[in-house]
């Protein structure tokens, strides 16, 4: 079985390597956008934050992990994950937004059109 | 924890004389060259260990190519960005992730891997050349850091209020 080998402590030195490729994600992916100044500088804090937490895991000889500290981990990586759902949200919300002004721009150009013909053809009577 | 504590002490003071050990050995006797080419085991490979320095360069120039391409530095509607300004972010961030691998690292830790290293180059050359980014934008665009400013002395201001006890 898989999960004869992994352990707790596997499962915590993984999560900020996992956060690590997140923010990259994150930063990277045409569906989230970062171009805001303050989603990108977010993301980046994050990215230091699992940094410093790989250092501790694997640099530090003081840190010794324990249930609690995993448990922040968790927590935090929710965190970003939700973070994450809600730069995603906000880009296709913008995104639907842009095309809808886009097609009421056409109809507008269009109407436009119709009736500059008609005045046209009114003139012209 | 006292065994803890009394561990944060000794890391504390291998801190402060490895700055004199790193004199010492700059003088010392032993060629450089023969110090890189010191065998260093990692993934079962027994490396020298310049090896793994070039890995740190390459992998902070990596990280602050790969920066460009994230939708905050790329070129788009609504921003252009010069050549020129574009080397010189690429610099800024490759220095970045040098000083982060090589002077910010080893303060932290006293001895550390390799792989921490290279991890350590490519998350800072990346993560410092976007914060460049943004501060250089902010620095440029006078009304954001008016505003910036404002913000920050209504929040000051509300917190005072909500203190001292006082109306607005």
């Amino acid at each position: 079985m898989i999960f004869d080998w992994i352990t707790w402590m596997m499962i915590n030195s993984t999560i900020p390597f996992v956060g690590v490729l997140l923010s990259g994600m994150m930063m990277f992916s045409s569906k989230s956008c970062t171009s805001s100044k303050t989603t990108s500088t977010l993301v980046i804090l994050f990215a230091l934050i699992w940094l410093n937490l790989i250092w501790a895991d694997f640099g530090s000889e003081v840190f010794a992990p324990s249930r609690q500290t995993m448990s922040a981990r968790g927590l935090l990586i929710m965190a970003m994950i939700f973070f994450g759902f809600d730069v995603r949200k906000n880009t296709l919300n913008s995104a639907k937004k842009d095309s809808e002004i886009l097609t009421l721009k056409i109809k507008v150009a269009a109407m436009q059109q119709y009736i500059d013909k008609q005045k046209g053809r009114h003139n012209h009577e | 924890m006292p065994q803890n504590i009394a561990a944060a002490k000794t890391t504390i003071g291998l801190i402060v004389s490895s700055t004199a050990s790193m004199v010492g050995a700059s003088t010392s006797a032993i060629a450089l060259s023969d110090q890189l080419n010191q065998r260093h085991e990692f993934l079962y490979l027994d490396l020298p260990i310049w090896y793994f320095f070039t890995a740190v360069f390459a992998l902070s120039a990596i990280g602050a190519v790969a920066s460009l391409f994230t939708d905050t530095i790329k070129d788009s509607d609504y921003r252009y960005l010069s050549i020129p300004r574009k080397i010189a972010y690429v610099v800024c961030g490759f220095l970045c992730g040098i000083i982060g691998a090589f002077i910010i690292l080893p303060s932290f830790t006293a001895n550390p891997e390799m792989g921490i290293m290279m991890m350590t180059a490519l998350v800072l050359s990346f993560s410092g050349m976007v914060l460049i980014n943004n501060l250089s934008e902010i620095k440029r665009d006078d009304e954001l850091q008016k505003s910036i400013r404002t913000l920050i002395i209504s929040r000051l201001t509300a917190v005072l209020n909500f203190l001292g006890g006082g109306k607005k």
